[in-house]
């Protein structure tokens, strides 16, 4: 499952329809949107950290998370720039964060593979305008470019917004840093006048196709585990049957499951010779001691 | 085996992190000048990045990325009693980096580290002096690749020769009499050609681990073949180089008498055991505590879900196995070597 967070409908208007997301009336708090078929819910958390951090913490809390779910923060940003900047276009993946309230920052890993450009982004309490005094202490100069002199990458721009370090942090007791990607656009540089909802969906909707691009991409890599489960949940099945049969002890369980694992992860055929057992009539034991003897024998007949 | 995910990572490096604090160190400049394209991330403190919550070991291991930092606090370390000391009653070992580019799924790293992603310590002038200033008191024996495999990331950091010149400044300025330093640079990489530019030392033992070309391709990835390790390990020995062979760990397979017995051929035939300084045997043993993490993180992984026997919050394999294993290495190498220059690591613990 995706978990999509964003703070405002204009910015998801467009993945709402692409999607075919339908409105999950029975929250009370937060408004989302979903479609379990495609694997994503979509949560809109309100501007600022603390609405932010609260629609984290009370949607994986509702609907737990599991080893295949990401958390995407998805959204528009100021660019950390002098006023005159030309804007950049298109969708940044953010590779550091910056809480500007305690000056804590947090990394999320980038392991995939993507096509966007990537930025650390500054997350205040308030909306950054470029009139200096309210919001204190923001280093305004734009980071090294592409390319610079020592021939390597920096971050080529400083983004600002006010939801990912929240939502990181929140999200980090639910998701590893590897499961948390924050997409951000860029709407303005500190002219917050000029930021209506219809710029900000024209911009995510321009920028459509390379976000649903990603969010596909991400949808397809667990597919393989979900088939793994199932294979999993078999081989499980058979071990409880076993365990069952031998009169297992809890330890003497635990015993069982290591070595039966071993031996299907080594390609041992342990079924084969439990099969045997069963032809013999060894198995099922008649009590703990005799099960006891009878996985001993398993065991020195395949290791 | 071709894993179905492979192709959705980053190439290694892809992103390499800097301590603010370093960021103008000249190995630092040196290192990222080896990768241009990367996207380099300024951070405080390494550990910002290396021990965060949640993270995936074995994912990152499959995309890489490199953490340049300095190192504080303790930079020598007494050898661990899991570790071979061969001897040596002054024995450490130092971390000039963490984590390795080689992904051996029994490494005990995969259950000592928070973090796949690896770490370089650009401060090896700090670590220096704390040897030296160890090395007015008594010998010194130190293990300075047991955290990683120093010489399988010689081509981006040049470490390795940076050891072999401090070891021969210290012989040189100590002169004879004096306390002596040796340095053991374990390896499973095939760096031939490191052994055609660098000079053989007196102070520092290459020690190659060596497995069954079949434990390789099971559970060694990306490292160099049984054959290419041992012609590097020819190499240096026909240029007089120190060279100690490890069979440690021994891995169990299924046939591992052939196996092994196979490997052994391969090593007759590639490398004069008489020429060799010494070799060391020991079968698989790893913390419990570190197990424990490994199968949290390797579920798919035979020798790492291997039933071990705990014996005082240190795995090993049963005993009856061990025995069998040990003693039949230690019995074929005695067809080759005096006794003297064999070392199984249990032994020193008895
Ligand atoms: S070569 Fe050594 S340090 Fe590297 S992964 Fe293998 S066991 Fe670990």
């Amino acid at each position: 499952m995706l978990y999509l967070f964003a703070a405002l409908y204009p910015e998801c208007k467009s993945l709402i329809r692409h999607y075919s997301l339908k409105k999950d009336t029975n929250h009370p708090r937060f408004q989302i949107f979903y479609n379990e078929a495609a694997g994503i819910r979509l949560i809109l958390t309100g501007v600022g950290n603390i609405k932010a951090a609260a629609a984290v913490s009370s949607i994986c809390t509702e609907y737990p998370v599991g080893e295949e779910d990401y958390l995407i923060n998805i959204g528009t940003c100021a660019l950390l720039s002098d006023r005159e900047a030309v804007l950049p276009e298109g969708i940044f993946l953010c590779n550091k964060i910056t809480e500007q309230t305690t000056g804590r920052t947090f990394y999320p890993d980038i392991l995939y593979r993507h096509s966007f450009k990537e930025a650390e982004i500054l997350t205040g309490a308030v909306p950054f305008t470029t009139e200096k005094d309210e919001v204190a202490g923001i280093e305004m100069s734009v980071g090294e470019s592409r390319g610079s002199e020592a021939g390597y990458e920096r971050n080529p721009c400083r983004l600002y917004d006010m939801e990912a370090a929240a939502i990181y942090q929140a999200g980090a007791y639910f998701f590893g840093p590897h499961r948390m990607m924050f997409l951000k656009v860029v709407s303005d540089s500190g002219c917050t006048d000029a930021v209506t909802p219809e710029v900000v969906e024209r911009k995510m909707e321009a920028n459509l196709d390379a976000l649903t691009a990603y969010l596909d991409f991400l949808r397809g890599i667990e597919a393989p585990v979900a088939l793994k489960a199932e294979k999993e949940e078999k081989r499980e099945a058979q071990v409880r049957q076993l365990c069952q049969d031998l009169h297992c002890s809890k330890t003497m369980e635990a015993t069982v499951t290591q070595h039966t694992c071993y031996w299907s992860l080594a390609g041992i055929d342990y079924q084969a010779a439990v099969r045997e057992f069963y032809a013999d009539g060894k198995l099922p034991c008649i009590d703990k001691r005799e099960g006891k003897r009878c996985f001993e024998e398993i065991k020195r007949k395949l290791l | 085996m071709k894993k179905l995910s492979e192709n959705y990572y980053n190439s290694a490096f892809s992103h390499i992190y800097v301590e603010k604090a370093v960021r103008e160190h000249p190995r630092t400049k040196q290192i990222l000048a080896g990768f241009p394209k990367a996207w380099v991330i300024e951070i405080d403190h390494y550990k910002d990045m290396f021990c965060r919550r949640g993270q995936d070991y074995g994912k990152q291991h499959q995309a890489q990325s490199l953490i340049l930092a300095a190192k504080q606090g303790k930079l020598l370390y007494e050898g661990a009693p899991v570790c071979q000391s061969f001897g040596n009653p002054y024995f450490y070992y130092t971390s000039c980096m963490m984590n390795c580019i080689y992904d051996c799924e029994y490494c005990y790293l995969k259950g000592m580290y928070p973090s796949g992603n690896l770490v370089v310590f650009v401060n090896l002038e700090d670590i220096f002096d704390e040897i030296e200033k160890v090395l007015r008191e008594h010998d010194v024996y130190v293990c300075v690749s047991y955290d990683t495999d120093l010489m399988a990331f010689e081509g981006v950091t040049g470490y390795t020769e940076a050891w072999v010149q401090f070891a021969e400044r210290c012989g040189r300025e100590n002169g004879v009499g004096k306390n002596n330093l040796t340095l053991e640079i374990r390896t499973k990489s095939a760096n031939y050609s490191f052994f055609q530019t660098v000079q053989p030392s007196s102070h520092v033992v290459y020690a190659f681990t060596l497995s069954p070309q079949e434990v390789i391709d099971a559970y060694e990835h990306h490292t160099p073949s049984l054959k290419q390790r041992l012609a590097a390990a020819a190499e240096a020995l026909s240029r007089g180089f120190l060279v100690r062979l490890c069979f440690d760990p021994m891995i169990y397979c299924v046939g591992w008498q052939q196996c092994y017995e196979r490997m052994l051929e391969q090593v007759a035939e590639q490398i004069d055991l008489k020429q060799l300084l010494d070799v060391s045997v020991g079968s698989f043993r790893v913390s419990q505590d570190y197990l424990k993490k490994m199968r949290k993180n390797a579920p798919d992984s035979a020798v790492v879900q291997f039933p071990y026997e705990n014996d005082k919050g240190v795995y090993h394999y049963p005993k009856e196995l061990t025995n069998q294993m040990e003693s039949y290495l230690l019995k074929r190498l005695k067809e080759y070597l005096p006794e003297e220059k064999i070392f199984l690591w249990e032994k020193e613990e008895n």
